[in-house]
């Protein structure tokens, strides 16, 4: 391993998952905070972290002049950005490289070529690789006027995005001047780009993905695919591998236009190429250019450590593997964990881990940033944790999954658990048999049905002893500020049609 | 003591007696129920053993209700003491007029777009909210004028502030 001392400009459960490699490969960890982040994981499991000065990302985690004087200052040789925040950053890859660092990922053109959307996508329909019809890069009133062409429903996508921020669907015309602004008030913020493009929405596609590896040779290999279709506000929630919904013929044929696209952007370290899936038809949407969050599924179905494989890649060592020596095995699933209240329209939920209770047995593992003191703060994503399930065969991969989230808990925020729960039993879910819009049913069901006569009776009780206690003056009582009900009704009222 | 515990289409009676070695009886519905109820992870999270089951309950104020999430199930309760300890009803104060819009989560206002004497439409975006990446517009629950703004662009609001308070037209104020 060329590389001796790696920084990690991120933080979170990334940052773990990073600190962990390392350890496993001799690599010195150095991990860097904001204030807020000062009792996180990754603080501690790190072998040395340094402060960043505020807690806003554009003065922390992406606060590129800061981070790389700690990386000087620490002695590092290489810088690993995870996901999100840095790690497309085309400038920061180039400024890496200027102050003699290795940046863990695509060089900066590659960054640059992937970021564009517009320029990939046209690129890689060169390579022969299907799309979906679009827009390059528009203005509001190009906008306008080319939306006619696209066809409505569609996206809007931000040319410098990724990791479903700055997108919007727009069902028709007359909703579109409100999502623009929105959308680019979001790519700015999010990618400091205000630039939007506009995409073709298909009805129910699926969401698979195929993760490669690529040196700098230009070899390249495929992982083979992971199917994302649970997602919600075009963020993924569950993710598995391999696709329920692939024959093996389309899944040869998916690879194939998978190392395709990566070679027409001239792919270089551990990347994703995402495709929607409608029936038999497939189209490539982009190429993601990181790590991707559920990068872990395809670890246990392939053996392969993806974090390693970066490290090798960006020391400069050739592709150790070939196509053949990848060889599926099993079938893994992996559940986030958010800091979003499930029954309250998936609103952020601030505060403080008071307590935490992760899953373990055969087949599971949980990559997380949680523990008591972490503070749960607006500046940053809401993904605490992942737990993720390997079985011998689909369905004992999910009844894994099923029994390690009932295990789970955290006190001080809400999560998704409930909604994650609920999915991983669901029948149709069991089946293999959801796509994009499988996220909806639940808001149906909680608008549908009551809980069960037995939840009731359970929540009943619960409610009473809890009053009972507190009544007694056996509980202090903790006061939370919490709009949660009121700031429900309102997002209801704000969003509907 | 006896407790009627309402909400998420829930209306019944709960008696709870503390019995010998701190568990306790429970009846519900004309059932009785052995319960033992104890503290399972921070102050938030309960074990709750009744009728053979186990499982986790949390449970956290909201208001003046609790909020009950099971594995997958949540509602908002309101718990009453049936007797002796019934509260004093906090609805008896006069309805106001005004219609507030609140932050329905915390973070940063960065837009704010109507001023006091300004009026507004059913569904108007007023302001716009940020907070982990992701923005979301404020928009008027009815029509009518807006009376107060009590925020400002750029600054940092919590789930639950007063952003805009707005007189409503008088058909959406009958209420």
């Amino acid at each position: 391993m060329r590389i001796r001392r790696l920084l990690i400009a991120n933080r979170g459960e990334i940052a773990v998952r990073i600190i962990r490699a390392c350890r496993a490969l001799g690599v010195v960890p150095l991990a860097v905070y904001s204030p807020v982040d000062a009792n996180a994981p990754h603080v501690r499991l790190a072998a040395e972290a340094w402060p960043l000065p505020a807690d806003p990302p554009a003065e922390s985690y992406l606060n590129i002049s800061r981070l790389l004087e700690i990386a000087r200052a620490a002695g590092a040789d290489a810088i690993h950005p995870g996901y999100g925040f840095l790690a497309e950053n085309p400038t920061f890859a180039a400024a890496c490289a200027a102050a003699g660092l290795i940046f863990v990922g695509p060089p900066a053109e590659v960054l640059q070529r992937c970021g564009d959307k517009v320029t990939a996508r046209q690129r890689i329909a060169a390579a022969g690789v299907p799309v979906l019809p679009g827009t390059g890069a528009v203005d509001d009133r190009e906008a306008m006027a080319a939306a006619d062409g696209v066809g409505y429903p569609l996206l809007i996508k931000a040319v410098g995005g990724g990791g479903g921020k700055g997108i919007h669907l727009v069902e028709s015309s007359a909703d579109l001047p409100s999502a623009l602004r929105l959308a680019r008030g979001e790519a700015v913020a999010a990618f400091g780009d205000p630039r939007l493009y506009l995409e073709r929405w298909l009805d129910r596609p699926r969401h698979v993905e195929v993760q490669v590896l690529a040196d700098t040779s230009g070899q390249i290999v495929h992982l083979g695919e992971r199917e994302c279709s649970v997602q919600r506000r075009h963020q993924k929630v569950i993710e598995e591998s391999p696709a329920p919904a692939l024959t093996p013929a389309l899944r040869r044929s998916l690879g194939t236009a998978a190392v395709a696209a990566a070679r027409a952007v001239g792919y270089v370290n551990a990347g994703t190429v995402e495709f929607l899936l409608d029936g038999e038809a497939f189209y490539c949407i982009e190429v993601n250019a990181r790590l991707q969050v559920e990068h872990p599924v395809t670890e246990m179905v392939t053996g392969v450590d993806l974090v390693e494989a970066q490290l090798r890649i960006a020391g400069g060592e050739a592709l150790w593997l070939r196509q053949d020596d990848v060889i599926l095995r099993g079938h893994a699933v992996e559940c986030r964990v958010g800091a979003e209240d499930p029954h309250h329209g998936f609103l952020p939920s601030l505060g403080v881990i008071a307590e935490v209770r992760e899953p373990a047995g055969p087949g599971v593992r949980v990559d997380s940033g949680l523990a008591p003191g972490l503070v749960v703060s607006r500046y940053y994503d809401p993904l605490l944790a992942k737990v993720i399930a390997w079985g011998p065969s689909r369905p004992t991969a999910l009844d894994r999954i099923a029994a390690a989230l009932d295990e789970m808990a955290v006190s001080g925020v809400r999560t998704t658990l409930p909604f994650l729960r609920w999915a991983v039993r669901d029948p149709a879910f069991r089946a293999g048999d959801y796509d994009i819009r499988f996220a909806d049913r639940w808001e149906q069901r909680l608008n549908r049905k009551p809980p069960d006569r037995e939840a009731q009776e359970a929540a009943a009780i619960a409610a009473a002893l809890w009053t009972h206690n507190r009544l007694r003056g056996r509980v202090r009582l903790q006061v939370l500020a919490d709009g949660w009900r009121r700031a429900a009704r309102l997002e209801a009222l704000g969003g509907g049609k | 003591m006896r407790y009627i515990v309402s909400g998420s289409g829930l209306e019944v009676e709960v008696e709870v007696v503390e019995a010998p070695g701190g568990g306790y009886r429970v009846r519900l519905e004309g059932r009785e129920y052995d319960v033992r109820w104890s503290p399972a992870l921070g102050r938030t999270h309960w074990w709750l053993e009744w009728d053979g089951r186990r499982q986790i309950v949390v449970v956290e104020p909201e208001g003046d209700l609790a909020g009950v999430t099971l594995a997958v199930d949540h509602l908002d309760l309101r718990v009453t003491a049936a007797s002796p300890l019934r509260r004093p009803s906090r609805a008896s104060g006069r309805a106001l007029p005004a219609v507030e819009v609140r932050a329905p989560m915390p973070g940063l206002l960065v837009a704010l777009e109507v001023r006091p004497g300004q009026a507004v439409g059913a569904g108007e975006a007023v302001a716009v909210i940020e907070a982990m990446k992701m923005q979301m517009e404020l928009r008027t629950p009815a029509a009518g004028t807006v009376r107060e703004v009590r925020a400002g662009a750029g600054g940092e609001v919590s789930a639950g502030d007063v952003i805009v308070v707005l007189e409503p037209d008088r058909a959406a104020g009958a209420a």
